[in-house]
């Protein structure tokens, strides 16, 4: 006899998985689907805000997310995880807002960010003191768009470059540079922070 | 390895993304260089601290929005969305190719209008090419906050008003009556029906709103024909 999936995961039986939320908001459940929105929001507005730097602009999109995650919620069949699909969907509806906008992501070009590179013969920098999560944030902020999309997706939100190179329409190599100049620029702005 | 050199790869380094041999030679270089693996420090805490940045709360109303939003998307008028809901209307180029197929539409009904009676319109030409002006193809343009939104009622009124007085014109102006608002009318159910669809309400709206406003200056013209 096959055995039977196991489709439905929780620490605490008594809270229905994002699956059974999905499926019972599909059936029109409105209750269900706030329960997943209350569920989910700080992630999604958290994304939104993060990329897009803009309080308004991420709270509109944020409710473009979940009104399209309502219509669509029906097709979600629980192969990936819940998050994950709907991490993919906020992703996307960024990215949209982006090129409606004509943000070019890629062509970031910001060569200053180099004067972080410690060069031989300089004195032994300081070491970063640890990296205080808030004071990360608020860095991210400070970040060009191409290189903060590209930080976002790869470091917060754990996307492959190839993924990632596919979605903003460029190169692997693109992305793995526009990563690492995020990354040293972080780290400046950081120090930067530390020293004042 | 210089530091430079070493430096550009680090990211990489920390990824695991580089070749064997490349991950070998800036391991080695790290070994002997407490700078670059001060840097490589760095960057590897920012790495691990970004994978648990905290989370932002958006504000408590927007699940009042979104709930109203979801609520009934199909019933709820054009009208009633465009007051209760804040939207973008930067316009694409497609959506701008749209509103320009809807005024093609119309001019070749004001075309036939003006063969048909030409004594009648004398500064239609001037209008049209006024309404055109205001909506150039720079993008991206704002078409519905250029020109005063039209209101529904305005254009059902005007529509009736303009019925009214059929019976004093051709049939051959009749005609083109007929074609142009069936033209005109056949775009708003377009816009409308996009819209539904749309999760990008922004969009709908605006095509609407301009397939109205297309649809009063048409009427327009024909009632100034009685001027």
């Amino acid at each position: 006899m096959m055995p039977r999936p196991v489709l439905v995961q929780t620490d605490n039986p008594q809270v229905e998985s994002d699956l059974e939320l999905a499926r019972l908001s599909a059936q029109g459940d409105v209750e269900a689907f706030e329960t997943l929105y209350r569920r989910h929001n700080r992630r999604v507005y958290s994304l939104c805000l993060r990329m897009m730097n803009n309080p308004t602009e991420a709270e509109d999109v944020t409710q473009d997310v979940f009104v399209q995650l309502y219509r669509k919620i029906g097709s979600f069949r629980g192969e990936s995880a819940f998050t994950t699909w709907l991490h993919r969907m906020t992703v996307n509806q960024v990215l949209m807002r982006f090129r409606k906008r004509g943000v070019k992501l890629e062509l970031t070009s910001d060569d200053g960010d180099f004067a972080n590179v410690v060069q031989a013969g300089t004195e032994r920098p300081s070491r970063m003191p640890v990296v205080d999560r808030i004071a990360l944030d608020r860095a991210i902020t400070q970040l060009p768009p191409g290189y903060r999309t590209v930080f976002v997706l790869h470091d917060v939100e754990g996307y492959e470059h190839e993924e990632i190179a596919r979605q903003l329409h460029c190169t692997v190599g693109t992305s793995k540079s526009q990563l690492h100049k995020a990354r040293m620029k972080l780290r400046g702005l950081l120090n930067k922070k530390s020293s004042d | 390895m210089i530091c430079s050199e070493c430096q550009d790869l680090l990211s990489e380094f920390i990824d695991k993304s580089l070749s064997e041999h490349r991950q070998t030679a800036v391991d080695g270089h790290l070994s002997g260089c407490p700078r670059c693996q001060t840097v490589c420090d760095d960057l590897s805490q920012i790495i691990l601290s970004s994978s648990n940045l905290p989370l932002h709360a958006p504000p408590s109303a927007l699940w009042a929005r979104i709930e109203h939003e979801i609520a009934d998307p199909v019933s709820r008028s054009w009208w009633s969305r465009l007051e209760s809901r804040r939207f973008s209307l930067t316009v694409t180029g497609r959506q701008l190719a749209a509103v320009a197929a809807a005024l093609v539409i119309c001019v070749g009904s004001v075309v036939v209008l003006s063969i048909a009676a030409p004594h009648s319109l004398p500064s239609m030409a001037a209008q049209w090419d006024g309404f055109q002006d205001s909506q150039t193809m720079a993008a991206p343009v704002m078409l519905s906050t250029r020109t005063a939104l039209p209101s529904k009622a305005a254009v059902e009124e005007m529509q009736r008003r303009v019925e009214g007085r059929q019976t004093q014109w051709s049939e051959e102006l009749r005609a083109a009556y007929q074609r142009g608002l069936a033209a005109a009318d056949a775009r708003i159910a377009e816009c409308e029906r996009a819209g539904a669809g749309s999760t990008n309400e922004a969009v709908g709206v605006t095509e609407t709103l301009d397939a109205y406003r297309v649809k009063l200056l048409f009427l327009e013209q024909f009632d100034k024909l009685h001027d």
